[in-house]
């Protein structure tokens, strides 16, 4: 359930709050790094296991939703829960439209953040998942060669053997090989899987 | 010798016709020759043939007496057709006058009109009919059509100022808006004043109607900019204050209920940390500590240790209040009227605490009278010295709030309006209180509420 590496980083300008939410998480036994900025927090912060991030809207500088933006642009998918000193309702549609967990109003209650921050998490491994599955599939069909990818798009569109073999002027039984090299390559025990499997391609 | 009339005065056009008369009195008398002249000579050639000499000295006297009145004539004529002349140059003037009259008009815009008290009549300039949309040679006017042309919202009340003057024998001066016949909407500015006969009795009131639509319409644009402004600022000064409560209130507050939450956890733990517990407990003493401070610091800000008394006309405000409004109550159709006491003293105050009290005791009038349709719509603003101190009164004839609302509208917090912050009164009571004053709203008996302070002239115990 809570993976031992995973990180909750809190960025927030005041140190007050930081020192409190740093002693929160730890409290559940949750590895937390704390910013004082969100500069900071793209300077420093590292992701190698699950982790998301407690952000504060207003800061001076780059604010919260800046910050939310900057990491959308960059393709660092983080799951976001804000916290803010005003309950600021436009801000905080702006930012659950954006994809934030949460928007939580300062003073909020330890258990809101608390379990905002254990969906935040489980979010993000499934993502990490998601997200490995995806480059492990890459990466077989990344092994096909090009007569492969050609004949598995058949395959997928449901067209047999025999039709393939003369749509490519090639012989039924090559057709067969190619189809058996390219489900072991794929790791797809049938059309099925082949099929989920091109899918999440595309 | 030839003939006189030949020679003629020489006048042109209608001289001649004179002329002609005269010579033809001379001519009859000449016709007479054979007989006039006898009985003046008769002794000295009784039946002789007048000589042909005597003829010819008879004739040339008589020519020079033709010729003289020929002369009498023209001299005549000649001061006749000067004075034509003068006559046509007046006549001229005149004319001028009145076309540079009725060009001034146009060009200001400003139509003229004298009312007859006993018969009743009243005139129109031309610029006048023109400014009301109306066809000067077609319609005629009176009393009554001038007073239907009034916009129906403004028409009882410019009606009623107009007879209050009339009865007063007082100038009036007043602007309403006119509905023309083709549906345009015209703002108008009239000033008159009474005309008195020689036994001082009231015969007439002549004055002016100024189109002032233009004038008008781009101070409503920039008059609800204004009001934007006002609308803004007021936020902002409220809205800032509510943002520094909410921001340093909330900060230590959310990092107090999260080190409350830590230490909970930590001496729940297995082992207990308690070690972190306390850590946690020292934070939370600091962040409450850190929270007093800041409402210490706006209680601060609102009690006035910031602001700058000065003596001040408290009239001289109302009117700045008043016309940073002035857009919002012409858009929602209210009628202001100021009643300010001329003898009132200075009273010592902050100017910007006391324009955010009556703006925020206007734009709660204004709101009180949105939504009322039915009745006239006043605001009325009035300012009342007594020995000891000034009173203000702020008086809406909008929904009204019952007594049991009344009682508590000046509470923080407490709010009748479905967006309001229940603070706007709180701290307009806030800053009346640190003036040494008091303030409070009672109901008025048609509809409606009035709210009044009172400021003292020498109390100021918050300074």
């Amino acid at each position: 359930m809570k993976p031992s590496n995973a990180v909750v980083y809190v960025v927030d300008d005041d140190v007050s709050v930081r020192e409190a939410l740093a002693s929160l998480i730890g409290s559940v036994s949750l590895n937390v790094e704390c910013f004082a900025s969100p500069q900071e927090f793209l300077r420093r912060h590292s992701r190698d296991g699950p982790s998301c991030l407690v952000l504060d809207v207003r800061m001076p500088g780059l604010s919260g939703l800046d910050l939310q933006r900057e990491l959308t642009r960059t393709a660092q998918p983080i799951p976001i829960i804000f916290i803010s000193g005003h309950g600021d309702i436009p801000m905080a549609v702006g930012a659950m439209k954006a994809g934030a967990i949460e928007f939580l109003a300062k003073p909020f209650r330890d258990e809101d953040l608390l379990d905002a921050i254990r969906q935040a998490l489980e979010r993000d491994q499934a993502a990490r998942g998601r997200r490995a599955e995806l480059a492990r599939i890459r990466g077989r069909y990344a092994q096909l060669t090009a007569r492969q990818r050609q004949i598995a798009k058949k395959i997928v569109e449901g067209r047999l053997n025999k039709q393939i073999a003369a749509e490519l002027h090639l012989s039924e039984n090559t057709i067969k090989v190619h189809r058996r090299r390219i489900m072991e390559r794929m790791g797809a025990a049938n059309v099925a899987t082949l099929v989920h499997l091109m899918e999440q391609l595309t | 010798m030839p003939h006189p009339t030949s020679r003629g005065p020489g006048k042109p056009g209608g001289t001649a016709r004179v002329s002609r008369k005269r010579v033809a009195v001379s001519d009859s008398g000449k016709s007479g020759t054979s007989t006039s002249p006898l009985p003046l000579r008769p002794r000295r050639r009784a039946a002789s043939e007048p000589s042909t000499r005597k003829l010819a000295q008879n004739a040339s006297l008589r020519l020079s007496e033709v010729l003289q009145n020929l002369k009498k004539c023209a001299a005549a004529i000649q001061s006749l057709d000067a004075k034509l002349r003068q006559h046509n140059q007046e006549q001229d003037r005149l004319r001028r006058q009145m076309d540079y009259f009725a060009l001034g008009q146009k060009i200001t815009r400003t139509g003229s009109w004298a009312w007859n008290l006993s018969s009743g009549k009243l005139f129109w300039s031309r610029e006048h009919f023109r400014i009301f949309g109306l066809d000067p040679e077609n319609n005629k006017v009176s009393y009554r059509v001038f007073f239907r042309m009034i916009h129906a919202d403004e028409r009882a009340h410019v009606e009623r100022e107009f007879q209050e003057a009339v009865r007063a024998g007082r100038d009036f001066d007043s602007e309403y808006r006119i509905v023309r016949p083709d549906g345009q909407l015209r703002y108008i500015q009239s000033h008159a004043y009474p005309v008195f006969g020689e036994s001082g009795e009231l015969m007439e009131y002549v004055g002016t109607a100024a189109d002032i639509t233009e004038q008008r319409q781009g101070e409503e644009s920039l008059g609800s900019m204004q009001a934007e402004l006002a609308q803004a600022s007021r936020a902002i000064t409220l809205g800032q204050l509510m943002a520094t409560i909410a921001h340093e209130v909330n900060q230590p507050l959310a990092a107090l209920v999260a080190n409350a939450g830590a230490a909970v956890r930590w001496l729940a733990g297995d082992p207990p940390r308690i070690d972190k517990a306390r850590q946690a407990l020292t934070r939370i003493a600091r962040d409450a500590n850190r929270a007093s401070n800041v409402i210490a610091r706006i209680r601060a800000l609102i009690g006035g240790t910031d602001v700058q008394r000065s003596p001040l006309d408290l009239n001289s405000i109302v009117h700045e209040v008043i016309a940073l409004v002035r857009s919002e109550l012409r858009r929602n159709n209210i009628t202001v009227r100021a009643h300010l006491d001329e003898n009132l003293r200075q009273v010592r105050c902050d100017r910007v605490q006391m324009q955010q009290v009556l703006l925020n005791l206007i734009v709660n009038a204004i709101e009180a009278m949105v939504t009322v349709m039915t009745q006239p719509k006043l605001l009325a603003i009035a300012t009342v010295a007594d020995v000891a101190g000034v009173m203000v009164s702020v008086k809406d004839s909008g929904v009204g709030l019952d007594q049991l609302v009344l009682e508590r509208v000046f509470e923080p917090f407490y709010t009748t309006k479905p967006r309001g912050m229940g603070i706007g009164l709180a701290i307009s009571r806030a800053i009346i209180e640190a003036h040494g004053g008091r303030i409070w709203a009672v109901p008025n008996e048609a509809s409606g509420t009035t709210f009044r302070f009172r400021l003292p002239f020498n109390g100021t115990p918050a300074e």
